[in-house]
């Protein structure tokens, strides 16, 4: 036992005696590089934030047989956003998004979108990638957040999924299934470049926004098999809220 | 239809944008008209500072704000808030047309937004309610290395000290067992709760209850401040954890009820930083907090500020109002390492002035609202250093405000050195019973032709390895300020470019290449308790 304990202190002191030629450096601070101003920040020369947003769809389609359901019609978008600060009231900025875009149509009888025939629900759904310019003004003081403001700017969306989506009631007893989904793709009646103007008015991380489409959902040489003219262009405008993902 | 829709739309944006309710400061041209009797309105003990620092009983600052000003702005305005003696203004809620119309009146000087996010620098929360054994180690130790026992040793508890502490409330202060002593002398003098306007102040967070414990809090027999015997004004300034957004009117108008209640020390564990300010505005003159804390120095009272928890993360630097020259910031050590601990805020100010300026254990055994925990955060190291100023200004009350400042600071473990983590180190009461002792140099600067070694002495090395360092090497004991160097570069315009902590293994501490060193630039070392330079 007594060998034990002298083998054991021998080797301790060996690792104490090796250990003494290494230096601990404990704290080290440069101060200089801690005060390099910093650039990055919601009220600094730049500043990245995510975010999120929900809008409705509203008003009324441009012309008879494709009304859109408003309440339910409406937009999900999640995107990142650059800011400029120009100075403590201007800024510029560009965005990315993915959004997400559902227009219920009506179902009556006055219908030709994109046929007369009715159902349970039927929607034309946009998926999304889009980017954003702005110009932004910001009023009242504020220190290094995101502050008050005003956005005014534009948009484009490459619509890189285009779905038409019915649903349909059956018998399950006939067709094995209470309801029954039918999803059309590669339509080749919808445009699917957009784009359009935007503003927002923002309180830090709660936005209002509203959109304006100025291109059209439809092509305009793309008859429709029924009659023969083309879609009813669905509601242009977009608002919401949303929300800056940044504390 | 549809564009005119939108038309609508972005002239409702708009609306909206010119509509948003915000908090202002409304300032006013004068006073005209007011009466104002410092007998009537002073504390004694209040009157009594004024005189032993010199400032005019009957001063401009203190003379109460126009109560027609006042009520002429609160006609403009939804609704008009607190009012500072000091600044002469008024906090208002109002729209951004509304604060227009304000601004024409003839009597307003000027308009002042407010939009504040304060932090409360306490990390964590309390465990539990048992007092354990390394409960009560840490809350030996915490005294123990401020010199807490000797103070006691001599009867020195800051008795007849008055400290006001603003916080987010005092829950449990009514009742708890660890401040039985103080209320049985009803030396609570007066609660106030400045976030509801009530005199009830034992609500809210249990923040202030844990930082009136690190002041003057028991347990048992034991202490776990040093200033049992103060006497204390307690405000509620912060709705707590549970609302970040809180304004510093509340804080403005604390420090100008404890200057009225006649308090010598204000204990404030609360830091403003980003949303409001950015890191260049931490230069002691910008946040309006800060004119308020400069005023009260004046006026001799005594602010220690936790220098904050941001060490380790993005803002890393102290925060106002702790950027303010004749404010004690403090910062925090770690109890087990004995140097700085990782969350406490670094100096220096935007302006390049040192802070904090003296440190104390950033863990410490606290009385929460339920019992005895272990709580982390320069909001308790700030109390603890209370705690011995009230100590100091007992033992030596002919100390102003400001001398007592400097005094603190002398009393450091590394006065002379310095760095932006530690100030001048921890405060020492055998500084204040003893006197200053003149160390005996531990170490050398031995210049060489191409570079300037740091040596330690003989005497103050020991090569041999006892069987006691052994011990301590795996019972894994303890280290001490003492087992380190402390060192820093100090450039021509007189702040540091670097500064470090080296654990001292070998004699030859540090080997220098002199062609990385400008002239005139300094070395400061520090090493167990005596400091030397030497110029580039």
């Amino acid at each position: 036992m007594k060998q034990l304990i002298i083998i054991f202190l021998v080797f301790s002191f060996q690792f104490l005696t090796l250990h003494s030629f290494a230096q601990t450096v404990l704290l080290e601070q440069d101060v200089n590089a801690d005060t390099i101003p910093a650039i990055e920040g919601p009220n600094m020369k730049n500043y990245n934030h995510w975010y999120m947003s929900y809008g409705f769809v509203l008003g009324n389609s441009e012309g008879d047989g494709g009304d859109v359901l408003m309440g339910i019609s409406g937009e999900y978008l999640f995107g990142l956003r650059y800011k400029r600060k120009i100075n403590n009231n201007l800024a510029i900025g560009l965005g990315l998004h993915y959004g997400w875009v559902n227009y219920f149509v009506q179902q009556d009888s006055s219908k030709t979108f994109p046929n007369s025939e009715q159902h349970k629900t039927e929607r034309l759904v946009y998926n999304n990638i889009g980017a954003e310019g702005y110009f932004r003004i910001n009023y009242g003081k504020r220190g290094n957040h995101i502050g008050n403001f005003f956005d005014l700017g534009a948009y484009g969306e490459w619509g890189y999924l285009i779905n038409h989506i019915t649903k349909d009631k059956h018998d399950p007893a006939q067709v094995g299934a209470g309801m029954v989904q039918v999803k059309r793709s590669r339509l080749q009646y919808v445009n699917r470049v957009n784009y359009g103007a935007m503003m927002r008015v923002g309180f830090n991380r709660y936005v209002l926004y509203g959109k304006y489409r100025l291109s059209n959902l439809f092509k305009e040489d793309y008859p429709t098999s029924e009659n023969s003219l083309n879609y009813p262009e669905f509601p242009r405008i977009v608002a919401g809220i949303e929300i800056g993902l940044f504390e | 239809m549809k564009f005119r829709f939108f038309i609508f739309l972005i002239s409702f944006f708009f609306f909206l944008a010119g509509f948003s309710q915000q908090k202002y400061w409304v300032v006013f041209t004068d006073k005209n008209g007011t009466e104002f009797n410092p007998y009537e309105y002073f504390d004694e003990k209040a009157i009594e500072r004024r005189i032993k620092h010199n400032f005019p009983l009957n001063h401009y600052s203190d003379w109460p704000v126009n109560d027609t000003y006042v009520s002429q702005v609160g006609q403009l305005v939804e609704a008009a808030s607190k009012t500072t003696r000091w600044f002469n203004a008024v906090a208002v809620y109002a729209f951004e047309n509304q604060i227009a119309e304000v601004e024409k009146l003839p009597f307003v000087k000027d308009v002042q937004e407010i939009v504040t996010k304060s932090v409360l620098t306490a990390v964590g929360k309390e465990i539990d309610t048992t007092l354990t054994a390394s409960k009560r180690d840490l809350m030996k130790r915490q005294l123990e290395r401020l010199g807490g026992p000797d103070f006691a040793k001599n009867n020195i508890n800051g008795k007849g000290v008055r400290i006001a502490i603003f916080d987010a409330g005092f829950p449990a202060v009514d009742v708890h067992p660890a401040f039985d002593h103080i209320r049985k002398d009803g030396r609570i003098l007066k609660t106030y709760d400045f976030v509801a306007n009530k005199e009830n102040a034992y609500r809210g967070s249990s923040h202030g209850t844990m930082v009136l414990s690190c002041i003057a809090g028991k347990a048992g027999d034991e202490n776990v401040g040093m200033a049992t015997e103060a006497e204390f004004l307690l405000a509620r300034t912060e709705m707590g954890l549970r609302e970040p957004f809180s304004e510093e009117e509340n804080w403005m108008a604390a420090v100008e009820w404890a200057d009225k209640n006649g308090a010598d020390l204000v204990n404030s564990s609360l830091a403003y930083t980003y949303n409001r300010y950015f890191r260049w505005d931490m230069n002691g003159k910008t946040a309006f907090v800060t004119k308020a804390a400069k005023l009260a120095a004046r006026k001799g009272i005594l602010i220690m500020n936790a220098a904050g928890n941001d060490g380790d993360n993005d803002w890393k630097i102290i925060a106002t109002p702790s950027d303010v020259d004749s404010v004690l910031t403090v910062g925090g050590i770690s109890p087990s390492k004995d140097y700085h601990i990782s969350f406490s805020s670094f100096g220096p100010t935007a302006d390049k002035r040192m802070k904090p300026n003296v440190c104390a254990f950033g863990k410490a055994l606290v009385a929460g609202k339920t019992g005895y925990s272990e709580a982390f955060g320069t909001s308790f190291a700030t109390p603890l250093v209370t705690g011995f100023v009230a100590c100091v200004l007992q033992a030596k009350p002919e100390l102003t405000a400001m001398q007592l400042w400097e005094e603190i600071q002398k009393s450091g473990d590394l006065y002379p050195y310095f760095d932006y983590a530690h100030g001048h180190g921890v405060p020492s009461a055998s500084y204040f019973l003893e006197g200053k002792k003149d160390a005996e140099p531990t170490f050398d600067f031995n210049k060489e032709k191409f570079s300037l070694k740091v040596v330690v002495k003989d005497e103050f090395f020991d090569e041999e390895i006892s069987f006691d360092d052994l011990k301590d090497a795996i019972m894994d004991a303890m280290p001490s300020k003492d087992d380190y160097l402390f060192y820093h570069i100090e450039n021509a315009r007189g702040y540091l470019d670097y500064y470090y902590v080296v654990k001292v293994e070998q004699k030859e501490v540090l080997d220098l290449p002199l062609e990385n060193y400008e002239k005139g630039k300094k070395i400061r070392v520090h090493y167990m308790g005596y400091t030397d330079e030497f110029e580039f």
